[in-house]
């Protein structure tokens, strides 16, 4: 069965590429555009994997993983954080620990960033 | 001790106190210090210099809690005033305001996190939709398409480097750059940075070889910095190569030092140029030539990261011979925190 990716970024255009790239590459992909209703999304759908950008507004996507690591589902749920901030360090480690990957997106061509995805997907 | 006598005017404004009032009157009544980050916590501006009975800059981020209650932020010193006989009879305090530097450093700062975030979501946004493009994603270009689509994909890319490039020059120049050595096998580093150029390589039909001294084992470097030194090194020797042309990648160790060298038998530097080589955005008239899209960021880049960690660099080269760029720094590196790291 294809699995389920939910994009969590508010950028409307980065999110339109990674869901016509991820569809094409076979995924169920559904949306949400900040860390409030990414979170609400990733509660009720449970998808395979949260694409979680962290500079949003209503709610930043640290305070969305920080909620989501509290919930019973959402601790051992699959994250990769995708963003255009650098420095992950900055993230505290505990956090930055629980995520399956971080990726910096101008460094990294679409195609890379789903095969990323692909990896810890099929995992 | 204690008692102020000397209460010029610039003190008066500071603290909102007139020095008819201040003169006579403990310093501790009339001036209040304070930590930027923790206004309720009071400071002793005089204590320290007392104890120790030498001058002291105080460290930066402190308050002066105004009459009126609002913060100025100071730089301050104070240095103990003795008679004949070196007894401290007294203290002589200076305040600074530096509300407009505060100001300065902390736009300086925004700029930089917003540049950082906001300048590369349209290039990433032109990176991917040119990609699949370029991919036939949705559909095969004809031979034109494809290479119009090419041409904003390079440019963007290109645009996402001196964005980097900028960033880190702003940071290195801000002091905010944080230095993180850990154990890293350094012919895995070189591999990583001659793999990114893989394309040119190919297309300029280059050699490439490297040869990493069996001596480095376990060294401690940071692999953001040692990347970058390599990257520019590398990035140079491959644009200013001839067809066929020949670099080689050397790391070695001298004493307590690694020593990167990187050679080329490429277009060389002018010899009256040389000595601007390290200059921010100086680019040599024959390089301007080869290749017009340099920034001329690299190698000041590479030269301020090297100051700022006790390392060096130097170069030795050859109008149209070639050209050899060394990079020495300490095999343990010296942390250092800072809020940011490079890019």
């Amino acid at each position: 069965m294809a699995k389920h990716v939910l994009v969590v970024d508010d950028e409307k255009l980065l999110l339109q590429a990674l869901v016509d790239k991820l569809t094409r590459a076979g995924f169920v992909v559904s949306t949400a555009s900040n860390g409030k209703e990414g979170l609400e999304a990733a509660l009720t759908s449970q998808p395979d994997l949260i694409v979680l950008d962290i500079v949003m507004p209503l709610m930043d996507g640290l305070t969305m993983l920080t909620k989501l690591r509290n919930d019973h589902w959402g601790k051992s749920a699959k994250v990769i954080i995708l963003t255009n901030l650098y420095d992950p360090r900055k993230i505290t480690p505990s956090l930055l620990s629980t995520v399956s990957d971080s990726i910096v997106k101008s460094d990294c061509p679409l195609s890379k960033v789903v095969e990323r995805i692909e990896k810890v997907v099929l995992k | 001790m204690g008692y102020r006598s000397v209460f010029n005017f610039v003190a008066e404004t500071l603290t909102g106190v007139k020095a008819s009032k201040a003169i006579g009157k403990h310093y501790s009544d009339v001036v209040a210090l304070s930590l930027e980050e923790n206004p309720k916590l009071k400071v002793d501006c005089i204590a320290d210099v007392s104890t120790m009975g030498k001058s002291l800059a105080m460290s930066n981020h402190r308050v002066l809690i105004r009459s009126n209650g609002i913060l100025i932020p100071i730089s301050s010193s104070a240095s103990p005033v003795r008679d004949k006989d070196g007894r401290v009879i007294g203290f002589v305090v200076i305040l600074r305001d530096v509300t407009e530097e505060r100001r300065v450093d902390k736009s300086k700062t925004e700029f930089v996190s917003l540049a950082s975030h906001q300048l590369r979501t349209p290039l990433t946004s032109i990176n991917w939709y040119s990609e699949m493009l370029l991919s036939d994603d949705i559909g095969k270009l004809s031979s034109t398409q494809h290479q119009y689509a090419q041409d904003i994909h390079t440019s963007s890319n290109r645009m996402v480097k001196l964005v980097n490039a900028l960033l880190n020059v702003a940071r290195l120049e801000m002091g905010v750059v944080e230095i993180n050595p850990e154990k890293v096998d350094l012919s895995d580093i070189v591999k990583s940075c001659i793999k990114d150029l893989d394309t040119d390589i190919f297309t300029k039909k280059l050699v490439v070889t490297y040869k990493c001294d069996k001596a480095i084992v376990g060294v401690c470097v940071d692999v953001k910095i040692l990347t970058i030194i390599l990257q520019n090194f590398l990035s140079n020797s491959v644009k200013y190569c001839k067809i066929r042309g020949n670099i080689h990648v050397s790391i070695t160790k001298d004493k307590s030092l690694i020593v990167i060298a990187v050679s080329d038998n490429g277009i060389g530097i002018p010899k009256d140029q040389q000595k601007n080589v390290f200059t921010k955005l100086f680019r040599a008239d024959n390089a301007r030539f080869v290749d017009s899209d340099g920034s001329g960021l690299g190698l000041y880049i590479v030269s301020e990261i090297l100051r700022q960690i006790d390392g060096k660099v130097w170069f030795k080269s050859s109008l149209k011979k070639g050209t050899t760029f060394f990079a020495s720094l300490p095999i343990v590196g010296r942390y250092r925190a800072g809020n940011k790291g490079l890019v």
